[in-house]
């Protein structure tokens, strides 16, 4: 009897597991895709808080000014990333073992969208967005990167590139041009966008630019960028390289430097520092175009920087 | 010779058949006593032979007859008290109204004990009392039950019939008690039932009719009851015991309990046949009554049916069946008995087996229906989601407090998996059978009850996936567990709420863990 009690307590299980690896994978597959939160930048959080102060007459915004860059930049890559947040409601129409499948989908009239995501290697996830007139192909990328894990597969690393004229010409609409996207979500978050050829919905000149953007973990950010732009009286766009750094806590510098276009053979180099409350301590420029303010050593940042030449559209 | 006196008054009372007398009784049964008395086997057996012989020859209606088994104080108040309404309505309508208890159970010399609740004899005889019924009469079978006439100058002896015969009238209250204040009450496993209320019955069936008037009156009762029970316990181990009774019996006149009239069926025990007869009825199983002819012989009013006589002889038993139809009145004379081994005794081996029967746990069949839950909230919403789940089982309890349950368990439920990673969620029918058996410790059998225990079972669990996300996935494990629960026990039926709470060794993903579950039932079950 005292044997028999013993043998079943020592019964172990029978058949199972019962398992949801698979989905836990399917979360895994979708964590290689790109998201908002890690993929736009969050220019000077602290702008929130800000009062907005009266500069002396004459004078550029800076900060208001890279703000409005870098909310063209999010918009541009949010419009990518909608595409993106397709498949994140729906399960997966296909598994394997190492791959997972969303549709075909008609996505718009005679417009079939089909997403795959294939772990190719060791934490290395291979992702397409293919689109067709018809269910059965032939297919063309218009969105594709590679994901590579880090810690947890969204805290990696990747790139990928939006065809946004092949992607336009399928769904319709005035945007043309390419999207490329380098990210590195280890630390904080590193992002470098170029535009080549770039136009939006809203049409425009076809731009050129490169943004870099850098948070890190304790929320002291970087972004600088170089792109051509109207600034100056005349029609010709003048070429502007800026960079904006800024603490956690709300302090900012920003530099920029004007020349080309109207400017002609003319070149300035404009210095703006604001405090935490939102005050501007400093203000130069090494052409003696605007009313000076503080001094640069009231900035949190001390030392000028413009991004780097190699950056510089 | 005896004076004619007592019959010619007699006759000039009322019978229990004449219309504008109204009979009722409550008649109190309880095998269970305090935690420590020793469980009786036919304390409620005798309330329901009571109820027999008062419903075919006490001329009371069946609605006027309360019969209690296993009750409590409450019970016991409620039903008189609802006697004293009936009473109050017939006395309005200008019936006289007879009222007798019948209590067969444990007792001591303060109380009665009826299970763990108990009802002191001095408020015992006030709530009789105040049943207001012209004649109240109490019997009561138990251990020291004549502290209940003790206490009012009770006495034991025949010569109670002499008094009562003396008294004007019928008016007022005759308590008669199965012993004296200092004797107990005995049980006969021969006869099945307690030797005073064998005699009581078998008195009131007509072993008592003296006279041969086919009346039994409350003098001839106690007079038959006392000596039968003296003469038959005399010789026992536990020793003679001695009825008492204590009147208060005010006018001229005598009590007439049961109506023995032609036209009742009856087993006939014709004058000059000799020795004392023991009815047996086979169809309820039970000794009905012993009989001796007399002088003027005796006439046994019964129910139709199937019967045996028997007669003890020094080599063997006597045996006869008798088949007694309605309004028949069957000659025992002419029945051709057989002789019997003793060891053949067909109504002494029924009540043996009766008596096994009732030393057998009680066994209720049950209904379960409830949830089934596994494990935390996350197991509950990614893995095993709870159901509703319902089955069948048996438990069975010992009067000690012991049970043991055996039960079949099956839940299912098609329904979503959800995943914080994942903003979809997984279609899936979870299903789950658990077999398993309990043991433990519950409160004794009462209306209320409640216990626990563990137990151990079989249980398998199954996943399917309706869309084909992936193969069924199940799952067999040992399943130790607690149980508890708490019950309703209105009679046979019982209500009652279950919590289960069990340990499955499992493998979840990829990790060997234990894995809790829980079920809550609510349960009908049927005692049987």
């Amino acid at each position: 009897m005292r044997t028999s009690l013993l043998t079943l307590g020592l019964l172990p299980a029978c058949g199972g597991p019962i398992t949801n690896l698979r989905f836990e994978e399917d979360a895994d597959f979708l964590a290689a895709l790109p998201t908002a939160e890690r993929q736009t930048i969050h220019y000077a959080p602290g702008d929130t808080r800000r009062i907005p102060v009266a500069l002396p007459a004459g004078s550029p915004d800076l900060r208001s000014w890279t703000a409005r860059i870098a909310a063209d930049v999010n918009a541009a890559v949010l419009d990518v990333l909608d595409l993106v947040d397709l498949v994140r409601s729906h399960p997966p129409t296909g598994r394997t073992d190492d791959g997972r499948t969303w549709g075909p989908w008609e996505v718009e009239h005679e417009t079939w969208l089909v997403v795959d995501i294939v772990r190719s290697g060791l934490g290395q996830y291979d992702w397409t967005f293919s689109l067709s007139e018809a269910p059965g192909g032939p297919w063309v990328v218009g969105l594709g990167g590679t994901h590579w894990a880090g810690t947890t597969v969204a805290e990696g690393d990747g790139d990928f590139d939006a065809h946004i004229g092949t992607i336009a010409g399928f769904l319709g609409g005035a945007a043309a041009g390419e999207v490329a996207v380098d990210y590195d979500n280890r630390e904080g978050i590193d992002l470098i966008v170029v535009f080549e050829r770039f136009r939006g919905e809203a049409g425009g000149d076809l731009l050129d630019a490169t943004y870099a953007y850098r948070e890190d973990p304790l929320g002291n950010g970087d972004f600088q960028f170089a792109t051509d732009a109207d600034v100056a009286e005349g029609a010709a766009l003048e070429h502007v390289a800026a960079r904006s750094r800024w603490t956690a806590g709300g302090a900012l510098r920003a530099d920029a430097r004007l020349d080309c276009g109207d400017l002609g053979e003319f070149a300035v180099t404009l210095t703006q520092c604001w405090d935490e409350t939102g005050a501007l301590v400093h203000q130069g420029d090494d052409a003696g175009l605007f009313e000076p303010v503080g001094s640069t050593e009231d900035c949190a940042f001390p030392e000028p920087s413009l991004p780097d030449d190699g950056e510089e559209g | 010779m005896r004076s004619p006196l007592p019959l010619l008054l007699l006759l000039a009372l009322p019978g229990p058949a004449e219309a504008g007398v109204r009979r009722f009784a409550v008649l109190v049964g309880n095998n269970e006593g305090s935690p420590g008395m020793h469980h009786l086997y036919f304390a409620e057996d005798d309330a329901r032979k009571m109820q027999q012989v008062l419903t075919s020859v006490g001329s009371y209606e069946n609605g006027d007859v309360r019969v209690l088994l296993g009750a409590d104080r409450d019970m016991v108040m409620r039903a008189l008290a609802g006697v004293r309404g009936d009473v109050a309505l017939a006395r309005q309508r200008g019936d006289e109204t007879l009222f007798l208890l019948y209590y067969s159970g444990h007792a001591d010399a303060e109380k009665l004990q009826l299970g763990r609740t108990f009802l002191t004899w001095p408020l015992l005889e006030d709530l009789v009392s105040r049943t207001g019924a012209d004649v109240r009469l109490a019997f009561v079978d138990a251990c020291q039950s004549g502290s209940l006439t003790g206490a009012k100058g009770g006495t034991r002896g025949p010569g109670f019939v002499k008094e009562l015969d003396e008294r004007l009238g019928a008016e007022g209250q005759v308590v008669i008690t199965s012993s004296s204040r200092d004797e107990a009450s005995q049980e006969s496993d021969e006869i099945g039932g307690s030797y005073f209320t064998h005699f009581l019955a078998s008195a009131l069936l007509g072993a008592a009719d003296e006279d041969g008037d086919t009346r039994v009156t409350l003098a001839e009762t106690y007079r038959y009851v006392y000596h039968e029970t003296v003469f038959r316990t005399s010789g026992t181990r536990t020793g003679v015991q001695h009825p008492t009774y204590a009147w208060e019996l005010a006018g001229k006149g005598d009590v007439v309990l049961s109506d023995l009239s032609p036209a009742r069926s009856a087993l006939w025990f014709p004058p000059g046949l000799e020795g004392t007869y023991a009815v047996f009825d086979e169809g309820r199983r039970m000794f009905v009554a012993e009989v001796d002819a007399g002088p003027a012989g005796r006439a046994l009013t019964v129910r139709p049916g199937a019967y045996l006589v028997q007669i003890r002889r020094p080599s063997h038993l006597a045996v006869a069946r008798a088949d007694l139809r309605d309004a028949q009145r069957l000659d025992v004379g002419g029945l051709r008995f057989e002789a019997v081994e003793y060891e053949e005794d067909v109504a002494r081996g029924t009540i043996e087996r009766r008596k096994r029967e009732e030393d057998l746990p009680a066994l209720g069949l049950r209904l379960l229906l409830g949830t089934r839950r596994f494990g935390n909230e996350e197991v509950d919403a990614s893995y095993l989601p709870a159901t509703p789940a319902g089955g069948v089982g048996v438990r069975w309890h010992w009067r000690d407090g012991r049970w043991a349950a055996a039960d079949l368990v099956s839940g299912a439920l098609g329904t979503h998996l959800s995943f914080t990673d994942l903003d979809w969620e997984v279609p899936v029918i979870v299903s789950s059978t658990t077999v398993g058996g309990w043991f433990g410790i519950a409160t004794r059998p009462a209306r209320v009850q409640a216990g626990a225990g563990l137990g151990l079972g079989v249980a398998y669990f199954r996943r399917d996936f309706p869309n084909g996300v992936l193969e069924a996935q199940d799952l067999l494990t040992v399943a130790p567990g607690l149980a508890g629960f708490a019950g309703w026990h209105p009679g046979r039926l019982q209500f009652g709420l279950e919590i289960r709470l069990a340990w499955l060794p499992v493998r979840l993903d990829d990790r060997e863990q234990g894995l809790g579950f829980s079920d809550a039932f609510l349960t009908l079950g049927y005692r049987f």
